[in-house]
């Protein structure tokens, strides 16, 4: 029934039981000749490759791999290595299905090597990883959209604030050429006027007169300055100017004018002191370049309300945060005394509030789900990007609209929220006085509203990502703990039964076994013995599975004590062998306690089993002193192995004695072997046949953090 | 009926090589078999009353149909009129986390039972020898 080459003779492939395990593995095995060509696979290989078994059999391995210079010569670097004696351990490679599909694998390569040393094959094993890597793929997609959007947008904004700045320029170059104009025009266009000692009027020019609303100059003549100014500039004029001109020195500044109307206007005057005690007056009427300088600052604002918005999309803050700072910042920008953002989520009929702010207040209700009824003009927000109430008072009265009222609320502007034409939020914004928002005002509030709403798509995405990893991780655990209640099962519900087949055949030997022959007897004691065996190999099968989700507790670990206790303990198993034990100085190391311990046992317990036909058996512990790791060897006398099988030492189950001499589950070194790559280090065997065998392992140093 | 020993168990194999453990020495007659844990708190609550004296000793498999050996421990310690009943744990179960349960809940011994036979024969000696002839209990 066997196609295992009969080269191997070791029970661990001729013996039934493992070689039903090898054909049942839930992992995929193959056997390939040192020439490349697949002599042998078991069956959940095939199946992951979709071949009938045999269809493999004496194939190229080249043929398992993708087709294309790439596949081939990764296959080919794979092959060269090995048959240059070289393991391969968990390479990540592509490999070809019968259909023509391709799988991502971790491939694993060991060369069997003969008596001579010389590569007889090689045995693989293989993982798939195709699923870790779509989803792997998947995630770094969607971090990579995530950052071109941002990168995208923060381009789009920096084009937008150069092309501000552009514009900020232009309007000051005019802004320059005008003044240089209105130099030029001076004489005729700005106003004039001579004043008494007194500051009553002795000239004034037309200019001068229609600057401050009169209409003819005569108006002013003998009148004072003081008809000219209000109260407070007066007062300015008297104790901050007129100093100065006594003095002699010439003034200029901004004053506010009072117009014959009685409305204000900036002015820009130059006053120059006469010999007598007068003074002469330059005006000129600056409201058009007040006005100029205050559409500056709003644009300079407004690029600083863009330039935080897109900060909140780089740091990728929360939804409710980025929407907490948009509306802070709109309020420096648009008079309004209340606002709001939310999402809204048409098909669940309902919104999320993500900021309130009241007179400048952030509210507290954010976060809120609340249904669609309740906000203002969602409805409208799905026909209009923009919609403007200017009198409250002209609009359906809901119960809504009236509270609005009771809070002194006017005038009303609602935006919508639009990514992909589907509305996924609205902002509102409501001001005390009616009619007031203009039409720059209404662009700000419509910039401030498109960068939001990207800025929340952002932020969406990003917690989608978010959210999907930590799916993924619920998944991871959820995988586990089921693998540990699977642990739990076979502890509990194997034993059982197991007992009842030993505790029976036994009754059976003990009370009845004048019924049986000979022959009836031994297959008797064949179940009693199976059946404990069987036993045993589920203990140390959980012993394993165990070291895999047990908690690490690292701490130092004296070497020496605890192989003197371990040595002590063996001797005390075994009172029948003469043990000879040498135990040389050992440096401390830190790890698991209980960990180390099992490993050491397993170590010396197998020595102790190989060395049972010697007398006395020698079994020496010694540190390699030059190593820079702590690096501990365990030698013996004993039946030694076959180097060309080295390889197998470690696996689970591979056992390279017959079992009639020496008994064991093959699960020891296992054992040993997860021990010590747990904490980071690695363990390696030698030996000759019937010459005795030396196990040689690392442990990390004493003080070192836990790998 | 007084018994001095009740054993609680659902695996009749395990119950009957138990038994036959016992019957060495010279416990069998005494011992009250139960099958499952509701049977168990009905034997040990309610009809408590039909019997003289409390039983001497509870063996305790931990996993049963219908009520838990954990649940039952829980019952049995935290009654007055219980408490102080010697209850061991006789489990397949090496987990960690039924010996801690088992411990916290106030269980006076922890046993696992043995898949050799003459080990497990041995082991269900002892646990009767000591708690039945040597130990001393107040209830």
């Amino acid at each position: 029934m066997s196609s295992v080459p009969s080269s191997v003779s070791d029970r661990s492939t001729t013996t039934p039981d493992y070689q039903a395990l090898y054909e049942t593995a839930p992992v995929a095995y193959f056997s390939v000749s040192q020439g490349g060509y697949i002599q042998m696979l078991n069956p959940y290989a095939a199946n992951l490759l979709g071949y009938e078994r045999d269809a493999l059999i004496g194939q190229s391995v080249l043929t398992i791999y993708p087709p294309g210079a790439e596949g081939r010569t990764r296959a080919l670097q794979v092959l060269q290595t090995v048959q240059q004696g070289e393991p391969v351990e968990k390479v990540e490679m592509r490999m070809a299905c019968a259909d023509g599909s391709a799988l991502w694998v971790h491939l694993t390569v060991r060369p069997v090597h003969d008596e001579d040393g010389t590569i007889v094959r090689f045995q693989s094993i293989v993982t798939d990883i195709t699923d870790r890597k779509r989803m792997q793929a998947k995630l770094e997609t969607n971090q990579e959209a995530l950052a071109s959007r941002v990168e995208a947008r923060t381009a789009e904004l920096e084009r937008v604030n150069a092309e501000l700045r552009a514009e900020v320029k232009e309007r000051r170059a005019v802004q320059e050429q005008q003044q240089r104009q209105l130099a030029a025009m001076d004489a005729a266009m700005a106003g004039m006027s001579i004043h008494a000692p007194n500051g009553d009027f002795r000239y004034a020019n037309q200019a001068h007169a229609t600057i401050y609303g009169y209409d003819d100059p005569e108006e002013l003549i003998g009148a004072s300055w003081r008809i000219l100014y209000n109260e407070h500039e007066q007062a300015y004029i008297e104790d901050e100017i007129f100093p100065a001109l006594d003095a002699g020195e010439q003034w200029s500044g901004d004053l506010t004018g009072l117009r014959r109307d009685g409305s204000t206007f900036p002015v820009y005057l130059t006053l120059t002191p006469l010999d007598d005690g007068g003074l002469t007056c330059i005006c000129e009427d600056i409201t058009a370049r007040k006005e100029r300088e205050q559409q500056l600052e709003l644009y300079t604002r407004r690029l600083e309300v863009l330039r935080d918005i897109d900060q909140a999309i780089l740091q990728a803050q929360s939804p409710a945060d980025i929407a907490q700072a948009a509306m802070k910042r709109l309020h420096h920008l648009v008079p309004c005394s209340r606002s709001s953002v939310a999402l809204i989520d048409r098909s669940a009929n309902e919104g999320t509030v993500l900021a309130r702010y009241s007179d400048g207040e952030s509210m507290l209700d954010s976060g809120v789900n609340v249904p669609l009824s309740h906000f203002q003009f969602a409805e409208t927000a799905l026909e209009h990007d923009l919609h403007v109430v200017e009198d409250i008072r002209s609009v359906n009265q809901t119960p809504l609209i009236q509270q609005l009222r009771e809070e002194g609320i006017w005038a009303f502007m609602t935006l919508a929220m639009r990514m992909d034409d589907t509305l996924i939020g609205i902002v509102n914004l409501g001001t005390e006085d009616p009619g007031c928002f203009t039409e720059q005002e209404q662009r700000i509030a419509q910039e401030v509203t498109d960068q939001l709403t990207i800025a929340l798509r952002q932020a969406q995405l990003l917690e989608q990502v978010q959210q999907h990893t930590e799916r993924l991780e619920q998944r991871v655990e959820e995988r586990t703990k089921e693998l540990e209640s699977f642990t739990y099962s076979v502890s509990h519900d194997l034993r059982t039964p197991l007992r009842a087949v030993d505790g029976f055949s036994r009754m059976l030997l003990n009370a009845h076994s004048d019924q049986l022959d000979d022959e009836g007897q031994r297959l008797l004691g064949v179940i009693v013995e199976s059946a404990q065996r069987m036993g045993q190999l589920i203990d140390d099968l959980l012993a394993l599975s165990r070291l895999g989700s047990r908690d690490m507790r690292s701490g130092p670990i004296n070497m020496e004590e605890l192989a003197d206790d371990v040595i002590d303990e063996l001797i005390r198993a075994h009172p029948d062998r003469d043990l000879a034990f040498e135990r040389e100085t050992l440096p401390i190391t830190c790890g698991d306690r209980s960990m180390v311990r099992q490993a050491l046992t397993n170590l010396l317990a197998n020595a102790v089993k190989f060395t049972q036909d010697e007398t006395p058996a020698r079994i020496r512990i010694t540190s390699d002193t030059e190593a820079n790791v702590p690096t501990y060897i365990i030698e013996d006398n004993g039946a030694g192995f076959d180097m060309t099988y080295a390889d197998k030492l470690f696996g689970v189950f591979q056992r390279l004695h017959d079992d009639d001499a020496f008994e064991g589950t093959g699960v020891g070194l296992a054992i040993v072997e997860r021990v010590v790559q747990r904490h980071g280090g690695h363990v390696a065997a030698q030996g000759t046949v019937g010459a005795g065998a030396t196990f040689t392992f690392t442990l990390p140093k004493e003080g070192a953090t836990s790998p | 009926m007084h018994r001095s020993i009740v054993l609680i168990e659902d695996q009749p194999y395990d119950a009957e090589l138990t038994l036959r453990a016992l019957r060495e020495l010279g416990l069998d007659e005494d011992v009250m078999h139960l099958r499952d844990g509701a049977e168990a708190l009905r034997y040990l609550f309610e009809d408590a009353s039909d019997h003289d004296t409390p039983p001497k000793l509870i063996l305790l498999d931990l996993k049963l149909p219908k009520v838990s050996g954990l649940e039952v421990l829980e019952a049995l310690k935290s009654d007055e009129g219980t408490q102080c009943i010697p209850v061991i744990a006789l489990t397949s179960s090496q987990e960690q986390q039924d010996l801690t349960r088992c411990y916290d809940l106030g269980v006076n011994s922890y046993v696992v039972k043995p898949v050799d036979f003459e080990q497990f024969t041995d082991t269900v000696q002892q646990i009767g020898r000591y708690w039945i002839s040597t130990n001393q209990t107040v209830c």
